[in-house]
């Protein structure tokens, strides 16, 4: 096997990122001659085939011991400036290329049945399998300026996703009890202008970060950065720089307060767009601290890193509260990735090894829980054409069984319980920030116990869900609700067994990562030793 | 041989729970003998575990999920188990068994469409919960432990709202699930501290000593002193929440809104058993500063008086005994908490508080199930409902006498040698190394005492003696039909759930509910929970090494049994003059305040309830109108500037030219300025 593997050496990571743009590619070509069930079949099938190549490379990749190696492939791309088109998996990467090429899995396996309001398959597929192409660079991209395409590559296919697949019936927000928000097309490209516009506003400024990064190193390789640890720069540079970076990472997070792209694009985006988004595209930021901030620029990162953590739990509480009296269900699990999100910013900007390994953690376990919850609304939406809490009805644990099972399941994980994935993240975060004094100076034990507080409200606003959605009497709201009603709905009844099938592997990663949390640890462990190591350094 | 029943015993329920969930659609009620099944399974491995344990000695390292590298110590998820574990194990798998078995005539049928009776997620969350129980007590590492306690925190959440159509019902789960998670935090908290300052969460290194309860022999001498105050304190916190204690209690007189069976659960042997469980297996860590204790003293002492208090004027059965665990839990923290590291004898503390632990389990459970079978007879949970079960069910009333003696510790039930071992436990600590807070446990126990005797007999009076009350509304029907029982309890009279079930209820004639026989599962489990109940005293003749050092010394047991005599005597005669119930004889509004627990709940609601939501409705609004704002205002800004450099645009040419000519004068201008 290992032999085997050795063989095809880094072109694995090639295959990995070309098949799903290729298929993409040949499906926009294609025309209309392909009908949609045709259409997300094939993606199915792309998809398995991205994951089986994604576990044969996770596998080659082993034993993930150093930033970029295990498997790579390293060509020339833009001499003149030195710039090199190097891909590489290593143990930062390998768990979210893995969940990546999982959730688009799904969410194409998703779309064989379930047809989105908006019809146009084949588009959407494409539009998917673009993101999932782009998103595999940026967690496989071991140059900086690879990474910063890769990055914004996935933008326009979301952008398209949301724009045009959008679903744009949303319940009215706080303090707003009788205008409901615009509708239709004007909602849909709000949410999506608002998106891209954010988020490549927060690129730009990246750029700037790492360009000035490259200059002064004179490298783009982020082996060779993380191995240098930030040698070379000075702490004014670095801090600089390290703003800079951190400040477009942390819009893609999100962080608080730049988090209000998130909840009109989650909210607006249809169910396999939410996946992607939670799943896939806030990991990228994340991630992007772990890679390219804090090694790159280590000093730079400790600088800056009080406020981070500060944002990081502002968000935690900040999303929490937002959720105790969010109405649209949509919208609250978009809110409560603000919350999941602030521990991971939190695990990161303690500089720590527990910190950094819980947040790689909570990373994986929020792309898998909420993902599982964005599917569950989806599929409450399909049925009732609106995520209104008041709408939904109560007494869906007797109403639709598995779909309120699945939505108790994905509410209990999300507030963390002991057990299930969500809760290790949160554990590590926790620890690391309460040891991150270096980095996070007399604000680390405060920061923790804010954190902790942060877990008892995600119980809170999670079990306000269930009492109103899962508990109550049965007999009441049977039929679809409000003016959306007069349309024959998309699907009715309780969760098919293909929905309750593409649901079951997030259910079974969530319990396995919970009860086993060493299979995920124990592939980042060794690494972000070497990433702090230079941090010490 | 050990290892193996300590991991059977989590594993079976946890196995009956998973099958019992995936097959529940399709084998309905059938799902109830792997529930039976399941538990029967926990039971016996915790038995086979004990014969192990008491051969082979006590194991600890027992593998079970393996290492977590956490990069400041390595997590070993393993399990142990010796005779503290093992006790407590076979504790809750007998509960846990007669629990189900009981469960399966008490919620028989498919219920109503309104109000299905949910079997199989039922039958599924007990064995879930039996699993999380057993976890907690053979998790040899704090993270672990912390696994099993808030999955059982989850348990009690979805068994509480069982009848989840009701408003009181979901309301109980939420305030069950959220007041214990924020115990939780304690545990949580302690867990980062002792992982970053000790370097590890193994309880076999935390407490390694020769015997369970002494103080560990490396004495963790790196350790600054500060940092065991704070643990103690933090998982004190959790124990509190979890054991419903003062003033985290508020949780459990509500959560008597789950099926009565699942209240038996609760309160005999898991859940609030825990947080006394918790405190006893990591005694040797609190030994090492005696703040933590001293404040366990303190709120055990306010709790059992204020619970027994409590108890008193209650007009609900459940709720009475609900009130009475409060209590009878507070006794056990107590033991626990005059434990001293500086006596030689002050584990007996420990050791009375978890044998008292063990007959609590026996005598509540039977308690809680017999008043499941009194409730399936009147078809009502209120006391003015009951009266006279001595006459319509003899074997019942004894049952129920039973109970309430070992409550209010009369000899020679199992009751009266626990917990004349904690008054003991207190005198002697007392004495010696403890002072004041076990002076204050003792002289709170004994007037606790009396006021158990009195709440207990008044508790007798009214239920098996008297006159047999007419059922209130449904005759019948409501016995017919357990489930709708705590409907009728609300207040909602069952009135189309009557219509329907008459027809089916044929061995129910009408006005003459209280000859209905008790169906053979509900009465059975009953003798078996007897057993202990009245013979656990006789462990004492030789007793293991668990509670080797437990004594009663005869002047501390005469004085309780004196007092609790007195209260039972005192509210057994009531009726003769002429008073049916002895708390009538509480001022009204003294008794209102007892009745609703002190008005705590108000408390809570006004100093915690409220201003979160004050303040998530601000943080509602100010996503909006502050942060967002911002996001908009640059829209807005963009699109003024927009406007604004538009007018240059204009497409006149003579436009264009005045720019031309106003920029040539200002240059022209600058240029004769600057030479």
């Amino acid at each position: 096997m290992s032999t085997f593997l050795d063989s095809l050496g880094g072109w694995l990571l090639v295959v990995l990122v070309a098949a799903p743009l290729l298929a993409a590619a040949v499906l926009l070509a294609v025309g209309d001659r392909v009908r949609d069930r045709a259409a997300a079949e094939t993606g199915t099938a792309v998809a398995a085939g991205t994951l089986l190549v994604a576990a044969l490379a996770a596998v080659g990749a082993a034993p993930y011991d150093r930033p970029g190696t295990g498997l790579s492939v390293d060509v020339a791309w833009i001499p003149a400036l030195g710039v090199r088109f190097h891909l590489g998996l290593d143990g930062l990467g390998a768990p979210l290329v893995l969940l990546t090429a999982l959730l688009t899995l799904l969410v194409c396996w998703h779309l064989v049945r379930v047809r989105p309001v908006a019809g146009r398959v084949r588009g959407l597929v494409a539009c998917i399998l673009t993101v999932e192409s782009g998103a595999l660079a940026t967690f496989t991209a071991q140059d900086l300026l690879l990474f910063f395409v890769a990055f914004e590559v996935v933008l326009v296919p979301m952008w398209f996703v949301v724009a045009l697949w959008g679903d744009d019936t949303q319940a009215p927000r706080v303090g707003e009890p009788s205008t409901p928000l615009p509708g239709g097309e004007r909602a849909r490209r709000d949410a999506a202008n608002r998106f891209v516009l954010y988020t490549a506003l927060g690129s730009a400024v990246m750029l700037l970060g790492l360009v000035l990064v490259a200059l002064r190193t004179g490298t783009t390789d982020l082996a060779a950065l993380a191995y240098a640890g930030g040698a070379g720069m000075s702490t004014t540079t670095q801090t600089i720089a390290a703003t800079l970076i951190v400040f477009g990472l942390a819009v893609k997070a999100p962080m608080f307060p730049l988090h209000t792209w998130l909840p009109p694009a989650h909210t607006i985006a249809p169910t396999a767009g939410s996946v992607l988004l939670a799943g896939v595209l806030l990991k990228m930021g994340t991630y992007g601290l772990v890679r390219v901030a804090v090694p790159v620029v280590p000093d730079g990162v400790r600088a800056i890193a009080p406020f981070l953590g500060a944002l990081g739990v502002a968000g935690i509480l900040w999303g929490g509260l937002a959720c105790l009296v969010e109405r649209d269900l949509k919208r609250l699990v978009a809110f409560s990735s603000v919350a999941h999100m602030g521990f991971v910013l939190l695990g990161v900007a303690s500089m720590t090894p527990q910190g950094l390994q819980g947040a790689l953690f909570a990373n994986v376990a929020h792309g898998l829980i909420t993902g599982l919850l964005f599917l569950v609304v989806g599929a409450l939406k399909d049925r009732r054409h609106t995520a209104d809490l008041e709408g939904l009805g109560s007494g869906l644990r007797d109403r639709l069984p598995r779909l309120g099972w699945l939505l108790a399941f994905g509410a209990v994980a999300g507030l963390g319980l002991p057990g299930l994935a969500g809760f290790w993240g949160e554990l590590l975060a926790i620890v690391g920030a309460w040891n991150g004094e270096g980095a996070l100076g007399p604000l680390a034990r405060p920061l923790a116990v804010l954190a902790a507080f942060g877990t008892a409200l995600a119980a809170a606003y999670l079990l306000r869900v269930l009492f109103l959605v899962w508990h109550g009497p049965n007999g009441r709201s049977a039929g679809p609700a409000g003016p959306a009603a007069l349309f024959a709905p998309v699907t009715v009844g309780d969760a098919t067994t293909h929905e309750v099938a593409v649901a079951a592997p997030l259910v079974v990663a969530t319990v396995v990562l919970g009860l086993l949390p060493w299979l995920l640890l124990d592939v980042t462990a060794p690494i972000v030793r070497v990433l702090l190591a230079g941090v010490g350094s | 041989m050990t290892a193996s029943g300590a991991v059977l015993t989590i594993a079976v329920p946890a196995a009956a729970a998973v099958l019992g969930l995936l097959t529940g659609r399709r084998w309905g009620a059938d799902t109830r003998y792997l529930g039976v099944l399941g538990a029967f399974g926990a039971f016996a491995g915790a038995c086979l575990e004990l014969w192990a344990v008491l051969t082979d000695g006590p194991r600890d390292r027992i593998p079970f999920l393996g290492l977590v590298d956490t990069g400041a110590g390595v997590l070993h998820l393993d399990l142990r188990a010796d005779q503290l574990s093992a006790f407590v194990a076979v504790a809750v798998g007998l509960v846990a068994f007669c629990v189900q078995v009981y469960s399966t005539a008490y919620l028989h049928g498919p219920g109503t469409p309104d109000a299905p009776t949910r079997y199989p997620a039922y039958a599924a969350t007990v064995s879930l919960f039996t699993a999380a129980m057993m976890l907690v007590v053979h998790a040899d590492d704090l993270v672990l432990l912390l696994v099993g306690w808030e999955v059982m925190g989850l348990c009690s959440y979805l068994l509480v709202g069982h009848h989840s159509e009701r408003d009181s019902a979901r309301r109980a789960a939420v305030k069950a699930f959220l007041v214990t998670r924020v115990g939780d935090l304690g545990v949580l908290l302690a867990v980062v501290l002792l992982l970053l300052q000790v370097g590890t969460t193994s309880i076999s290194r935390l407490t390694a000593a020769e015997g369970p309860f002494d103080v560990p022999a490396n004495a963790l001498v790196a350790v600054p002193g500060w940092l065991f105050a704070t643990v103690g304190l933090l998982l004190l916190l959790g124990a509190v929440g979890k054991s419903a204690q003062f003033p985290l209690h508020t949780w459990l007189p509500d959560a008597m809104e789950g099926p009565t069976p699942v209240s038996a659960l609760i309160h005999a042997a898991t859940m609030v058993a825990a947080g006394v469980f918790l405190v006893a297996r990591l005694l040797p860590l609190f030994l090492l500063s005696d703040v933590a204790l001293t404040v366990a003293a303190v709120v055990a002492s306010i709790t059992m008086l204020g619970a027994a208090l409590a108890a008193l004027a209650q007009d609900d059965l459940k709720r009475l005994l609900a009130w009475s665990t409060v209590s009878q839990v507070a006794y056990m923290l107590a033991g626990v908490s005059v434990s001293a590291a500086t006596d030689g004898e002050g584990v007996a503390g420990a050791q009375a508080g978890i044998f008292h632990l063990l007959s609590h389990a026996a005598f509540k459970a039977l308690l809680f199930l017999v008043a499941g079978c009194v409730t399936h007879v009147v078809g009502s949970t209120l006391l003015a409902d009951m009266g006279g079960l001595r006459r319509t069910h003899a074997p019942l009333a004894l049952l129920l006498g039973l109970g309430l003696a070992g409550l209010a510790g009369i000899p020679p039930l199992g009751g009266f040698w626990s917990k004349e071992a904690v008054l003991t436990a207190a005198e002697h600590a007392a004495s010696s190394g403890v002072g004041w807070p076990a002076q204050m446990v003792l002289a709170s126990g004994l007037v606790t005492t009396l006021v158990t005797g009195v709440y207990a007999g008044r508790a007798f009076a009214i239920v098996a003696t008297g006159e047999v009350r007419p059922a209130p509304g449904a005759v019948g029907a409501a016995a017919a039909d357990p489930a709708l029982v705590p409907a009728a309890q609300e207040g909602e009279p069952p009135a189309d759930a009557v219509a329907d079930e008459v027809v089916d209820a044929d061995d129910v004639v009408a006005g003459d509910a209280h000859a209905h026989p008790l169906p053979r599962a509900m009465v059975w489990p009953l003798w078996v929970l007897a057993v202990p109940t009245v013979l656990l005293g006789l462990v004492l003749v030789r007793p293991p090494a668990l509670i080797g050092e437990v004594h009663v010394e005869v002047w501390t047991a005469f004085t309780g049994t004196l007092l609790s005599l007195a209260g039972i005597g005192w509210a057994l005669t009531a009726p003769a003059l002429g008073a049916r119930d002895v708390a009538d004889a509480l001022p009204r509004a003294v008794r209102a305040a007892l009745r609703d627990g002190y008005r705590i709940d108000a408390l809570q609601d006004l100093l915690v309830v409220r201003p979160v939501r004050a303040l998530a409705r601000a943080v509602g609004r100010g996503d909006r109108d502050v942060v967002d704002a911002y996001v908009r205002g640059t829209a807005t800004g963009a699109g003024w500037a927009g406007g604004v450099l538009r007018r240059a645009q204009s497409g006149l040419v003579t436009g264009y030219l005045s720019w031309v000519l106003a920029g040539a004068a200002v240059l022209a201008a600058v240029g004769v300025v600057l030479s």
